[in-house]
């Protein structure tokens, strides 16, 4: 039976197979989801801002230094990191406000930290104006994108 | 960052009179507009962590339609107004005589009526906060979301208090009394400095 395992704002969790890793109410925010497959570990990082600017407090809600920190805990628990493949969803603009341009920022942010640390990008869906939730499968790797669609229906796409 | 940090509960106590100000002034407003008695709930003050928020608000994923109204001034934040599918169709029936199917199509009137709801209800709570603390307050254009509702009040959260790790919100419910239920959910967030600000105004520190 799979665990399906809520990952808050602005926080991660590690887990390894079969669990489902889950979040939600991504707007500007980022979920970026990281696998080991072949270690079967796999984390879900919910990203509020792109870099951290204190070196106290919740850190994990920052691109910088949140994913590398995601990271180190995979490796931790017996992930290779040379293994790692990313998927990523977010990065909204849910209100049409001037000067909130946090979720470009977020996405960009975090595609250059994933490219630095050599991790590859499957797949993304990113911009747009409608919040996302998602659930990510450790198990084969597959990303379930829900959003508000049509006659307030939820409309799923699989990543 | 916290709220936590800086909020005490003799502070606690003003918030919740400010939130019972400004909301009751805003069910009256409501009242007046729909001609039933608007009932507000005691008004909460909730601190509540990040990654814990999916967890406080019961149903995260619903789909809402907020009103999104910026306060600026002499203590900038957000003002938030937010109704449940439900309620939003019973409100633009009320006034209007029809309501939409569903509220993630809603038409350019509809949409108009229920931002303007929410605008009027946001600005009458700002404009007696400013009376109550004789503070300079205006309040900005509304921006109307439909949306799920997790989404709406961390992005709404972080737009006023971008570093803070956890949320403040001065919170109230409305409801039609002994009518269909009319849920609406009002709250405020302050920006970091605003809160000092009104405390000093009310000869605290």
């Amino acid at each position: 039976m799979e665990e399906k395992i809520m990952i808050g704002i602005g926080e991660f969790k590690v887990a390894k197979n079969p669990s489902i890793l889950v979040t939600l109410g991504l707007g500007s925010c980022v979920g970026v989801c990281l696998r080991d497959k072949y270690n079967h570990i796999g984390g879900m990082i919910h990203i509020m801002l792109p870099e951290a600017k204190e070196s106290s407090g919740n850190l994990s809600k920052y691109a910088y230094p949140g994913i590398k920190l995601m990271v180190d805990e995979m490796v931790k628990r017996g992930a290779d990191a040379k293994n790692f493949e990313a998927k990523i969803a977010g990065g909204a603009s849910m209100f049409e406000s001037k000067g909130f341009e946090i979720g470009k920022k977020n996405s960009d942010k975090v595609k250059e930290i994933l490219h630095q640390l050599g991790i590859r990008v499957l797949s993304e869906d990113i911009g747009g104006n409608r919040a996302r939730s998602l659930e990510y499968r450790i198990e084969d790797g597959t990303l379930f994108v829900k959003k508000v669609g049509g006659k307030e229906s939820i409309e799923i796409v699989e990543l | 960052m916290r709220w936590k940090d800086s909020i005490n509960s003799m502070k606690l106590d003003v918030l919740k009179e400010i939130g019972n100000i400004g909301a009751g002034n805003a069910a009256t407003s409501l009242s007046t507009m729909l001609s039933k008695e608007v009932e507000i709930e005691v008004p909460q003050v909730n601190l509540v962590e990040l990654p814990d928020l999916f967890n406080y608000l019961k149903s995260p994923e619903e789909i809402v339609a907020s009103t999104i109204v910026g306060i600026k001034g002499d203590a900038p934040g957000k003002m938030l107004m937010n109704f449940d599918s439900a309620s939003t169709k019973h409100l633009i029936s009320l006034l209007t005589g029809e309501s939409p199917e569903d509220i993630t199509s809603m038409n350019e009137m509809q949409s108009s009526v229920i931002s303007e709801i929410g605008n009027i209800l946001c600005s009458t709570y700002v404009i007696s906060l400013s009376n109550f603390t004789s503070l300079f307050l205006e309040t900005e254009v509304p921006i109307l979301v439909v949306d799920m509702f997790a989404a709406i009040i961390s992005e709404t959260s972080m737009m006023a208090a971008t570093d803070y790790d956890d949320v403040l919100m001065i919170e109230t419910t409305l409801k039609i009394r002994n009518g269909k239920d009319l849920n609406g959910f009002l709250t405020m967030f302050p920006q970091p400095g605003s809160l000092e600000k009104i405390f000093q105004k009310l000869g605290m520190s």
